[in-house]
């Protein structure tokens, strides 16, 4: 490799026609999703959309093998306004490590905490529970630049709606109860594809 | 020995005389452990044990003078090999750096700019004595018996022939500051700037002290004439690191007066730390070389200070056979609990169980029975069963029979 590609293969932000530059990326320790997402993984420092339809339908199960994959490697992960409370006997048989696994209540600074922690860029992976109320673009825009600071994996969940849909991200999931998901959208643009969550693990 | 007196000419004539004063002797103490006020308008301080940390005496009393100057304090400093003669030399900005320079200096200096009572002077200048020098070269009877022994023992002192009894000033050992502002503060940028000034003050403290603090309280009083029974405005700055850095303080000062709406005017500020303890370094990574833990510790604490200490918590699980109580949120960063209960749980728990109609859910398996409470008078018991709503979507049900009755959603698997 000449010294031009080395320095261009450093660079995530430019554009290389079909080369795409490999990523840094996280297994969702979910087989079938890893072999049809473009890093083989949750892409770090980016931002990932999961539309739940409805709420509960199964994204937190999802995140589950991510969220202890983090916390056993001593990486804080961040709940932000999570609608209920989740069950810390559930989180640890899935080898969620609690004291590395940290809550933020009320809705209020949700958007404000979730730019903090991104910013510090200290945390494995930061989940984010949006209300009914749409986010604005410029408001996404922010969260990207501050998910870019650090290697966590910023995943919004929100209600599927043709408003929410709308969401700039990398790869955009929908999640369905069984937990049912389908990628609907993702960088390569690949076939769109879906599957049971338990089946696949 | 070498002493240092610092001079202020204008300091009586300041309306926050006695916090200046000691504004002053804190920043002086960062110099030297040997400082005493000799009078009102004139500190003194031993350095020569100090020197060792700075090229020489003019290096340490450039950034000594500097310090204060920055408050806008107007000083002169004199130098001499003892404390008294100091305190006369720093009247006139003069410097003596042993005891020759001192006995020339002293042998010229004129009676009338002695710091004595004017009819002392008068009755001095009366006899023909117009120097110090003059005076010395009198048998010390002589000067005892016409003008007194306590013109004696000064002239002494002067000369180092006895020595000057001081008495050190200390730190106090609890920070306590109070702010009485001029006007009463009525917004939250007033009180942000009141609290920035005194911050210099505390950090000045702490520093000198070689101590950091955890806790910072900050107690406001509100007009009296406006709220009689109002309570004071009590705002509590929580560091999970201690610390004394005055920028991470403002910082989260500033995130915790954003949200704060004053209700009626303020006319005291009282400051107090709380949780002090000796510094300790902090440790870097030994591979990365970074303070993580710091930054982290910077972090949390900005979180709680915009969303209140109950904003950001663990869930952790506590050793209950009834489901509301087998967790808890954990505000501290405390090792969580081991767990043992192995049964199949949801994902979700809701806080409180929330009544539900069975007819709209098909139940999928149980019922796994929980009795509980009849120990404490709090008979419980339910059956507990997965079911699934018309869309699919998974949940915690239970049937209660003591002490309501009923069907309630507690749970979802999502």
């Amino acid at each position: 490799m000449n010294t031009v590609e080395q320095l261009l293969s450093k660079r995530q932000d430019i554009w290389r026609g079909r080369q795409r530059p490999q990523r840094m990326a996280i297994p969702t320790g979910c087989n079938v999703l890893d072999q049809h997402l473009p890093d083989q993984g949750w892409p770090c420092g980016r931002l990932i959309a999961l539309y739940a339809n409805p709420i509960g339908s199964g994204e937190l199960q999802l995140l589950l093998p991510t969220l202890a994959e983090q916390t056993q490697r001593a990486f804080p992960v961040m709940l932000i306004s999570p609608p209920w409370v989740p069950c810390p006997q559930t989180l640890h048989q899935a080898g969620v490590c609690l004291e590395h696994c940290l809550i933020i209540h009320g809705r209020n600074h949700g958007l404000w905490a979730t730019e903090q922690v991104l910013r510090s860029g200290l945390c494995g992976a930061v989940v984010l529970w949006l209300g009914p109320k749409n986010i604005t673009d410029s408001t996404i825009r922010r969260l990207q630049l501050a998910c870019e600071n650090g290697p966590a994996p910023l995943f919004i969940i929100q209600t599927a709606n043709k408003h929410s849909m709308l969401i700039r991200s990398a790869i955009k999931l929908l999640i369905e109860p069984g937990p049912k998901i389908r990628l609907i959208h993702s960088e390569q643009g690949i076939a769109k594809i879906a599957f049971s969550l338990s089946e696949s693990i | 020995m070498i002493w240092v007196g610092l001079f202020f000419p204008k300091l009586s004539e300041s309306a926050d005389y006695h916090h200046i004063k000691k504004v002053i002797a804190q920043i002086s103490y960062g110099y030297s452990d040997q400082i005493h006020w000799i009078k009102p308008s004139i500190l003194v301080l031993e350095i020569q044990k100090s020197l060792l940390m700075y090229e020489n005496a003019s290096s340490l009393l450039t950034q000594l003078c500097k310090q204060i100057t920055n408050l806008n304090i107007e000083l002169r400093y004199g130098v001499a090999p003892n404390a008294m003669a100091a305190s006369l030399m720093a009247t006139k900005a003069k410097t003596c750096w042993n005891q020759n320079d001192l006995e020339k200096q002293l042998d010229i200096w004129s009676i009338e700019d002695l710091p004595l009572l004017s009819k002392a002077i008068d009755e001095l200048i009366s006899c023909g004595l117009k120097t110090v020098g003059h005076l010395k070269s009198q048998s010390s009877d002589q000067v005892i018996r016409r003008f007194g022994m306590h013109c004696h023992q000064y002239i002494a002192q002067l000369y180092g022939e006895i020595p000057t009894i001081i008495q050190r000033w200390s730190p106090i050992t609890d920070y306590y500051h109070r702010i009485d502002p001029t006007h009463p503060v009525e917004t939250t940028q007033q009180l942000e700037h009141q609290i920035r000034q005194a911050l210099m003050d505390l950090e000045n403290w702490l520093v000198q002290n070689d101590r950091v603090l955890s806790t910072l309280i900050i107690r406001c009083k509100h007009e009296a004439l406006s709220h009689k029974n109002q309570p004071d405005l009590l705002i509590e700055i929580g560091l999970s690191q201690p610390s004394s850095d005055k920028n991470h303080l403002e910082h989260l000062i500033h995130l915790k007066l954003e949200n704060l709406i004053i209700q009626s005017p303020l006319i005291g500020i009282i400051i107090r730390c709380q949780s002090i303890q000796n510094h300790q370094p902090p440790q870097l990574d030994l591979l990365t070389g970074k303070q993580r833990n710091h930054l982290w510790n910077d972090l949390i604490d900005r979180l709680r200070m915009r969303l209140g200490h109950e904003g950001l918590s663990n869930v952790m699980p506590c050793p209950h056979h009834q489901p509301e109580q087998s967790w808890s949120w954990c505000y501290k960063n405390d090792p969580p609990n081991i767990v043992t209960d192995i049964r199949r749980r949801p994902t979700w728990i809701l806080s409180e169980p929330s009544p539900c109609s069975p007819n709209t859910l098909t139940l999928e398996s149980g019922p796994e029975r929980i009795e509980t409470g009849w120990w404490e008078a709090r008979f419980c018991q339910r059956d507990y069963w997965v079911a699934s709503e018309p869309n699919g979507r998974r949940l915690w049900v239970f049937h209660e029979h003591q002490p309501r009755t009923g069907w309630f959603i507690h749970g979802i698997f999502g």
